[in-house]
């Protein structure tokens, strides 16, 4: 079998070599080693050139080859930067197949190929834009923060916001409604406390707290109408860890629902109890289940190695803005030995993706986290361990055909978060994530903010700085929300 | 252009006034500010600092930050930078004004500038920037038609803008005065300078680019974002204020030659008072601080102790003063000799400031609390104002190769190797990732980790009493864990504490020998019986110590120079801590 590559490959360069081309004289066994690892990655065709470098090799090419086009790349330096019409040809010619990558490098005047590693490209195409913040990965303080979007077909990041336009405050917990530009949320701490609702050139700043709730409204998940918004109420601390540095946990936690039309936020006593820790809303795409986690409550932070989030729903009519009385859990912690978050469910309504971690609120800082995934027809459990790694992969969000995720991972170097891009096919199986591509293969090494919340996008979001920054300094801007405790049942 | 010999003279003594004055009082200021950065030489850092409004002032003031980490040289870029200043504005002011008048004129921005380049919320980028202001200035004025002068002023404002950052708004008001001074009735047109950097100001808040005007505009761009100081203002308004001067003196007849020698002279003089001065007056804890940070850095415990300020300091200073007392095996001899109040003066809380995360991190990494230690260094590290801090990053790469975190110290590694003064550093460690054997090697991250984990157990940081006492039962070898925490209970008069250590750990390899405030300390759990202070390992010397301290206290009441004589005889014992002491 590998004579017959060989010699497969012999012809090829030959064939090259009639044509000009360089050919390989002799063959290297394996793989080579390359940085980032995207070799057998599942790519769409609408991805921006997965750049890499060759660890500890300075004079390489690579060959690419799709069903009928080949170019060729020569590596500066070990870096392999490839021309963005050549790629886009070859991914365009080439879609539902492999394209396979020649990696030869040389020494003493002789060139060696390696097996050659191949990208499985497909044709359902990935959401434009993904948004993030970019943020230290540090214990309580931050400089500079901002959220930002990068176009997935280039390697053009630019902004959304950045707390400079506001003191160099907190920004976090952005979220879209649908995967909507045009439609979405943030939150700002410490100065001009607040979120900022933004639906087309409309913007809010909202004043979330309440007497009658426990904090400002926190994690956010929209309802598919975008009537309804549904957050978390959340005390949230952090202590040391022995191994992982911090360990981050809430001491009380509510879901609620706020009524965007109303300004008005809603809850029922079953999802926000004080003999539980709920948080993590999410609604179902068809807009009539609310999924949420929720524990026990216990005594922070000496019992939090017991702290285990259950996966639960409860029905919810958006017409009337009320709940059902029954809550269904769907994983049980206990009987898992495992703890939920961040239950995300595609938009077709088949998937339901959530990180699993041994236990506690905030799975980025355990490196068990993994991501897990049902199929909510059958209530089976895809397979996922080509997708998890070593370290935390966390976050996760659906593109709007429910065929990519991209998710929050550690695997690089064990702390700092970066973005990764995986995908599902119709009937839950998934490929090899790939890390976001960057021009400069070394990009991840320099940098020193972590990727936060990663949430894919349909377009270009606007950049609303000046207005958002103008509404939140005014105090008579700032709208006050209501509060309302349903107890009305289905 | 004949060269005017006296000026040059004037301007080289300025010069080495200057680099006196900064490398006599200031040099530790320097090295201390050189750590707070973060240069490297990287398509990807030159490219990221250059492309923003103020990028290339940013990108060469960090070149030449990071450059006072050699001896001197931190004296010698500031005095050229603002040698520089003061030269610039002068080749600016003799279109005005005759030359040798307008020397003193010239020195006003440069002495305005003094105190605010001793400051470390200052960035360089400010004085850089003035620079390129001061060369466009003098492009602008060497154009002698109008309409083209004014073309290049409105080219200049946003290419100004660009490089230097807001100093393009004071090229715009000084261009507009100068205009004024000197041609009033053509002058009107120039408004449209600053009117165009109020516009840019504007585009560039629509853009969301700033959210203050006072960084678009003012000087405050080149200052910690977070504090408003005004005296970043005085070096502008100096500026201004030369022009208007020169204008008034524009009449006056260069002098001849013996009395422009006396002319320099004379406008030399003021600014060596000032120099002088200034250098007196300024008597900034910070600034011990910033010495005592250089011996710890360097592991110069002696020095730390001898240049110790005992009138004032701060809880930030004393903290490293006991922390030099404890790498010298002195901090039970010793610890009373010092105004200790509480556990605050051994380690105090962090104020969330970077200065104080430096100085705790260095103590928490000495003592072995591996996990307080990072945190600190990460903290402080993203809260330096710069692009990072070159110092702590090194501790994050030692900690995590502490903690086999191997991946991350990487990262910081691979980012060292690409600096100038830390490259060979992160090299050599490089060899400790991923190999034990190597990381064996070295006896100060193998002592460190040895303290930390200990049968696959890790410590846990955060009660720090407890961390300590853990510390120093996973590696007897390393004193300080044991010497801190014994410090700890007896600067907050726990006794109790004390004594269940004692009982626990006296005379073992945990707590093999007993220093004096130790020893004090047993004679006070059971005063009456002097066989418990023999067993605990009470010398003879400190009995006969106490003895005296007992028959001085039974004269409280009848010794007028009480108080005196219990200070001299007894002010650095424990006794008299616990006695007479408030905490």
């Amino acid at each position: 079998m590998r004579s017959k590559l060989y010699l497969y490959v012999f012809l090829m360069f030959s064939f090259l070599s009639c044509t000009g081309e360089r050919t390989f004289s002799d063959s290297l066994s394996g793989q080579p080693e390359i940085y980032p690892d995207y070799a057998n990655v599942t790519i769409p065709q609408n991805i921006a050139p997965l750049n890499f470098s060759l660890v500890n090799e300075k004079n390489a090419v690579a060959l690419f080859k799709g069903k009928n086009y080949l170019f060729e790349v020569a590596a500066s330096d070990g870096h392999f930067v490839i021309p963005e019409k050549k790629w886009k040809t070859l991914l365009a010619e080439n879609g539902g197949q492999d394209i396979e990558i020649v990696v030869g490098v040389e020494e003493n005047g002789n060139w060696s190929a390696y097996e050659p590693f191949r990208m499985t490209v497909v044709t359902d195409p990935v959401d434009s834009y993904i948004a993030y913040r970019l943020i230290e990965p540090g214990y309580a303080l931050w400089n500079k923060m901002g959220i930002y979007q990068r176009e997935l077909a280039s390697y053009r990041q630019s902004v959304v916001y950045e707390s400079k336009m506001t003191g160099y405050n907190c920004v976090n917990c952005h979220s879209f409604c649908a995967q909507d530009p045009d439609k979405m949320l943030f939150h700002m701490r410490a100065k001009f406390p607040g979120t900022v609702m933004i639906d087309g050139d409309q913007i809010v700043f909202l004043d979330t707290k309440t007497e009658q709730t426990i904090g400002s409204l926190v994690y956010p998940s929209w309802h598919p109408s975008g009537k309804y918004v549904a957050f978390s109420i959340n005390n949230t601390t952090q202590d040391f860890h022995a191994t992982q540095r911090t360990e981050v946990f809430d001491t009380a936690s509510d879901v609620a629902v706020y009524d965007v039309e109303n300004k008005t936020i809603l809850t029922t006593p079953v999802i926000a109890s004080k003999g539980a820790f709920e948080t993590f809303p999410t609604f179902s795409p068809d807009g009539q289940t609310l999924y949420f986690c929720s524990a026990v409550a216990r005594k922070m932070p000496e019992e939090v190695d017991s702290l285990k989030y259950n996966l639960c729903s409860i029905s919810f009519d958006p017409q009337n803005g009320t709940f059902g009385n029954k809550v269904d859990t769907l994983i049980h912690a206990i009987e898992e030995n495992r703890s939920v978050s961040f239950p995300r469910i595609s938009p077709d309504g088949r998937w339901l993706m959530c990180t699993l971690s041994s236990y506690a609120t905030f799975p980025i800082w355990h490196r068990d986290a993994d991501l897990f995934m049902i199929d909510l027809q059958t209530n089976e459990t895809s397979d996922l361990t080509n997708v998890n790694s070593q370290e935390a992969d966390s976050y996760h969000s659906w593109s709007s055909n429910s065929r990519w995720v991209v998710f929050s991972s550690r695997r690089l170097d064990g702390l700092y978060t970066r973005p990764h891009l995986v995908y599902v096919d119709p009937e839950g199986k998934t490929g090899k994530p790939f890390v976001l591509p960057q021009k400069d293969t070394s990009y991840y090494a320099s940098l020193l903010f972590s990727y936060n919340i990663p949430e894919f996008v349909t377009g270009k979001i606007k950049n609303r700085s000046y207005p958002i920054m103008k509404k939140a300094k005014d105090p008579a801007q700032i709208e006050k929300v209501r509060f309302t405790l349903r107890n009305d049942t289905e | 252009m004949k060269l005017n010999l006296g000026i040059v003279i004037f301007w080289i003594a300025v010069f080495v006034g200057l680099f006196l004055f900064f490398q006599w009082k200031y040099s530790y200021y320097f090295y201390y500010i050189e750590q707070l950065q973060l240069f490297l030489y990287t398509p990807q850092f030159a490219r990221e600092t250059i492309l923003q409004p103020g990028g290339l002032a940013l990108y060469i003031s960090l070149f030449c930050v990071q450059l006072y980490i050699y001896p001197g040289v931190g004296a010698l870029i500031t005095a050229f930078l603002l040698t520089g200043i003061g030269v610039l504005l002068q080749a600016n002011l003799r279109r005005l004004a005759p030359v040798s008048l307008t020397c003193l004129l010239s020195i006003l921005p440069v002495v305005a500038l003094l105190t605010v380049h001793v400051d470390m919320n200052y960035k360089v980028q400010g004085t850089i920037g003035l620079l390129f202001m001061l060369g466009g200035l003098l492009v602008f004025t060497g154009i002698k038609d109008v309409i083209r002068r004014l073309v290049a002023g409105v080219v200049l404002v946003p290419v100004l803008f660009l490089l230097a950052g807001p100093v393009a708004f004071l090229f715009a008001l000084v261009a507009l005065l100068g205009e004024g001074l000197t041609a009033p009735r053509k002058s009107y047109w120039f408004v449209i300078l600053p009117l165009e950097m109020l516009l840019i100001a504007y585009l560039s808040m629509r853009m969301g680019w700033q959210g203050e005007y006072r960084m678009l505009l003012f000087p405050d761009f080149y200052f910690e974002h977070l504090l408003h100081e005004k005296k970043l203002y005085y070096a502008w308004w100096a500026m201004a204020g030369s022009l208007v001067l020169a204008r008034l003196i524009k009449n006056m007849k260069e002098p001849k030659k013996q009395t422009a020698i006396l002319s320099y002279g004379l406008q030399l003089l003021p600014f060596c008072v000032v120099l002088y001065v200034m250098a007196e007056r300024d008597t900034r804890v910070i600034l011990d601080n910033m010495e005592q940070d250089y011996y710890v850095r360097h592991e110069q415990w002696d020095q730390v102790i001898q240049t110790f300020p005992r009138e004032k300091y701060n809880n930030h200073t004393i903290n490293l003063l006991n922390l030099a007392l404890a790498k010298k095996g002195e901090l039970g001899n010793r610890l009373f000799e010092y105004d200790q109040r509480g556990s605050q003066t051994l380690i105090s809380d962090w104020d969330s400031t970077f200065p104080h995360a430096i100085a705790l991190c260095e103590v928490y990494y000495q003592i072995g609390d591996i996990g307080a230690a990072q945190k600190l260094a990460f903290e402080g590290c993203l809260s330096s104002q710069y692009t990072g801090n070159v110092r702590l990053m090194q501790r994050l790469v030692e900690t995590n190769l502490i903690y086999g975190a191997y991946g991350v110290a990487e990262k910081y590694i691979n980012i060292l190797e690409h600096t100038l003064a830390y490259k060979d550093w992160a090299k050599e460690h490089r060899r400790y990732l991923y190999d034990e054997e190597a990381l064996a090697q070295n006896k100060t991250l193998l002592a460190k980790r040895k303290s930390l984990v200990k049968d696959g157990i890790y410590v846990k940081s955060g009660n720090t009493p407890v961390v300590f006492e853990q510390l120093a039962v996973n590696n007897p070898a390393n004193p300080l864990p044991m010497q801190y925490l014994v410090s700890m209970y007896l600067a907050r008069k726990d006794l109790k504490n004390f004594q269940r250590l004692l009982e626990t750990y006296a005379k073992t390899e945990v707590w093999p020998t007993m220093a004096i405030s130790q020893q004090e300390a047993v004679i006070v759990l059971n005063q009456k019986n002097p066989f418990f202070w023999i067993q605990n390992g009470v010398t003879t010397k400190v009995e006969k110590r106490f003895r005296a301290f007992d028959d001085l206290m039974n004269q409280s009441r009848i010794r007028p120079d009480f108080a005196t004589k219990m200070q001299a005889d007894h002010g650095a014992s424990f006794w008299h801590y616990l006695v007479f002491k408030k905490v």
